[in-house]
């Protein structure tokens, strides 16, 4: 059992923030957060004044482990076919791809592995398709070689508008309109309600039995309104992605309980869908009572940035509360994982990042990541509970 | 008159004045320093509390020839009809209306170099423009500004070109047509020199060919897309044989040579570096790069190459620099002064000082943070934002 105190600790529970408080942890777990210094007998003590400490970092929707070292090693998007139910974003998964090392560096503990492209980059338009598998909560330190999966169904990606149309078109492949998108969607979605499900359907079973969400790529209002529509016809719970456009319709989006996964924040405006995009969206969005999370939809911008952008947001007018949630309680709650990560309460993983500095600033320092208790990046100097250690961006220890 | 009072003024060429006051005249910085006296009459902007920072400068971005918010149909940046391009001219293609512009103000930069895109090995002429002002005349600063080039062109990476045009598919060929067409130019120099009227009847390349005769003349330089030593020897040798400036643009493994850019005197523009897609093209890339490159005596910039990151968050890749061991004053030279010389009109922007141009901002703390915010922007004296 080992105890950090003194720092301030952002709990993104029901405590708020704990001034000069002390953090509990044994076999893995957060025995208590609590205010003040007091320890249980035998503790072992690290202290920890004048630092902030904030739960794991966790991005919903993210392609860690999948594709990020390498422009040629496209593995995230089966694209010989817009229809891909049966496809798990695991059976792309590379324990030892550096983008994980990175993450667990930047503090990014948790992250929503989805199928599915990354933003098209340098205008060209990168393979996607338009129901693209089963995405799962994990972490991001791996054990033995193995993910450490926080929910396997953790929802279905599928993706509305431009981007699998222009592909599909370029590819002289259906769909090439946003109606066939659609119409493709629909049809999956019989399959998947049939009595007798063939194989490639049960994931489409699971959704309409409400067992996870789809989890809905979508940039234009006209998109969002389409994926409603599907929502209603079909009753089925949902997640939107990127939502570029959501502050035009965050009303409906609030009356509806749909949550959304907004960014990458610092993302421009390439291509026609992004005509409208705006910083406030998520600023917007969440003032109305959405349900906000955000995303660097790893490798578009490295899913360890999550923090300054939740920064950027605070400039934009969102409260640092409301932003810090937004990459860790929020995401957890989209990915269905709350009652082990997320935030800082008794009982949950003990997954924490402790920084020299505001953690939503870019010049703070990182001083230590914690996953299940143990240190897994840089190191706090008296903490002999440490073991183990990862390697930054540059190859260099953190600290 | 303007006199902006009460905050805390970087100059960067003559250090950091708490509770400053900067005097503005004809669009002109007049006076900047402690305690400044103005005439009765002047209008003064509070600014007790706040950042006074010089216009951040991007040194490659292709703001308003990519337009904002358009499918890449649109796009007037890449002439990918040839390998050699030395005739179109960037002005040529940027939407000077373009909401780029705005983004630019937003993060408080005020002047930048557009390019023509890397699709080709001779891409085109650049232009430094600042990002408003009343016209497009009074907004130029250099056009041309330099002839972008690009060492890793031509399908090699970038939009495919046509198929029908013959592109180089090695750092060999691309090599091999730069020399190619650099004795050319030589050889049309000799032909002017000797009073001939009309070496070049082909206006096509009798237009890249004045342009390149500049070069050679070191009236401008090449700025050169190159990331990587393998890049770099071979323009180190066309250096040697030719004899000609250039900067280098992007630069994500060029602190492997810094000594050697020291040396040369070679600027080096670097980034966009945020993006993730980089690193596995650049594994030696490393955030510390620009530390590495200024302690070797290297000119360093950032560039955003927007929309690659957008222009408003140049200074976040100076923060991430910061973050790994450059300090803050450095950094913020980065953003200003160092690109003002890039761009080779250091005696009117870069830094808060008399005679230069007034174009400044005023932000809310420290603009290396992310919370800071930009509250206002003023170029040639006049607010813009």
């Amino acid at each position: 059992m080992y105890a950090v105190v003194g720092a301030r600790i952002h709990t993104a529970g029901p405590k708020g923030i704990l001034e000069d408080a002390a953090i509990i942890v044994q076999y893995g777990k957060i025995v208590d957060v609590t205010p003040g210094r007091s320890v249980p007998v035998g503790c072992e003590v690290i202290d920890a004044t004048g630092k902030e400490i904030v739960p794991g970092f966790i991005d919903a929707h993210s392609h860690a482990g999948m594709e990020s070292e390498g422009l040629t090693v496209l593995d995230a998007n089966e694209s010989t076919d817009p229809v891909n139910p049966h496809l798990w974003a695991l059976d792309a998964f590379n324990p030892v791809e550096k983008g994980l090392a990175r993450c667990v560096a930047g503090g990014v503990t948790t992250i929503g592995l989805l199928p599915g492209s990354p933003m098209s980059f340098g205008g060209l338009v990168e393979q996607i398709g338009v129901v693209e598998g089963m995405g799962s909560a994990i972490k991001t330190v791996t054990k033995n070689g193995q993910p450490q999966i926080l929910r396997e169904r953790a929802g279905l990606k599928m993706a509305l508008g431009e981007h699998p149309k222009r592909f599909f078109r370029e590819s002289k492949k259906a769909p090439a309109t946003r109606m066939n998108i659609m119409a493709m969607i629909r049809e999956v979605l019989e399959k998947g309600r049939n009595g007798q499900v063939e194989p490639k359907f049960r994931n489409v079973a699971g959704l309409l039995k409400r067992e996870f969400p789809a989890r809905i790529h979508v940039h234009r209002v006209q998109d969002i309104l389409a994926a409603l529509r599907l929502q209603e016809e079909y009753k089925f719970d949902m997640v939107l992605e990127h939502v570029t456009e959501g502050y035009m319709v965050a009303d409906i989006l609030k009356d509806r309980g749909v949550p959304c996964v907004v960014g990458p924040v610092p993302m421009t405006r390439r291509g026609s869908e992004l005509q409208n995009l705006t910083l406030s969206n998520a600023v917007i969005l969440a003032q109305r009572g959405v349900k906000v999370a955000i995303t660097c939809d790893h490798p578009t911008f490295p899913a360890w940035y999550l923090p300054y952008h939740a920064g950027m947001l605070v400039r934009e007018g969102m409260g640092y509360d409301q932003a810090l949630k937004a990459i860790t309680i929020i995401p957890a709650e989209i990915l269905g994982v709350s009652d082990r990560v997320g935030s800082l309460e008794p009982g949950k993983d003990a997954d924490f990042v402790v920084f020299q500095g505001d953690p939503l600033e870019i010049t703070s320092r990182i001083e230590a990541v914690v996953s299940d208790g143990r240190v897994v990046a840089g190191k706090l100097d008296c903490m002999s509970a440490a073991a183990g250690g990862t390697e930054s961006w540059e190859g260099r220890r953190v600290c | 008159m303007l006199a902006v009072k009460g905050g805390k003024i970087l100059t960067v060429t003559r250090g950091t004045i708490d509770e400053g006051t900067v005097l503005i005249e004809n669009g002109k910085f007049i006076e900047v320093g402690q305690d400044v006296p103005f005439p009765p009459g002047t209008q003064v902007v509070d600014a007790r509390g706040k950042w006074v920072v010089p216009g951040f400068i991007d040194c490659h971005c292709h703001v308003g020839i990519v337009p904002e918010g358009f499918d890449w149909e649109y796009s007037d940046v890449n002439e990918t009809t040839n390998a050699v391009t030395g005739h179109v001219r960037a002005i040529d293609g940027i939407d000077f209306h373009d909401k780029g512009f705005q983004d630019a103000l937003d993060g408080g930069v005020t002047a930048m170099i557009i390019h023509p895109g890397s699709a080709n090995v001779i891409c085109g002429t650049d232009i430094a423009v600042k990002a408003a002002g009343e016209s497009i005349a009074s907004r130029v600063l250099r056009d041309p500004a330099g002839m972008k080039m690009a060492w890793t062109a031509g399908g090699r990476r970038g939009p495919r070109p046509s198929k029908d045009v013959p592109y180089p598919s090695t750092r060999m060929g691309v090599a091999g047509i730069l020399r190619q067409y650099l004795v050319l130019t030589q050889e049309y120099l000799k032909k002017l020199e000797s009073g001939e009227q009309e070496p070049e009847k082909d206006p096509a390349k009798r237009f890249t060919f004045e342009i390149l005769a500049k070069i050679l003349k070191k009236e401008m330089p090449a700025r050169i897309h190159s990331m990587t030593p393998a890049d770099l020897y071979p323009l180190f040798r066309l250096q040697d044989e030719f004899g000609f400036d250039f900067t280098v643009d992007h630069g994500d493994e060029a602190y492997l040579v810094a000594s050697e850019l020291s040396r040369r005197k070679v600027p080096v523009n670097y980034g966009p570096f945020v993006g993730d897609r980089w690193i596995p093209m650049f594994p030696n890339s490393r955030p510390d790069a620009a530390k590495i490159m200024d302690d070797a005596g290297v000119l360093v910039s950032f560039q955003t190459d927007h929309p690659v990151l957008s222009i408003r968050d140049l200074r976040l890749q100076a923060a991430i620099c910061v973050k790994y061991g450059l300090s803050p004053e450095r950094a913020i030279r980065m953003l200003t002064i160092n690109p003002a010389t890039i761009m080779g009109l250091a005696s009117r922007l870069g830094s808060i000082e008399p005679g230069k141009d007034a174009d400044f901002s005023i932000f809310s703390g420290d603009p290396l943070m992310v919370q800071s915010r930009v509250e206002a922007v003023f170029i040639d004296g006049k607010r813009v934002r």
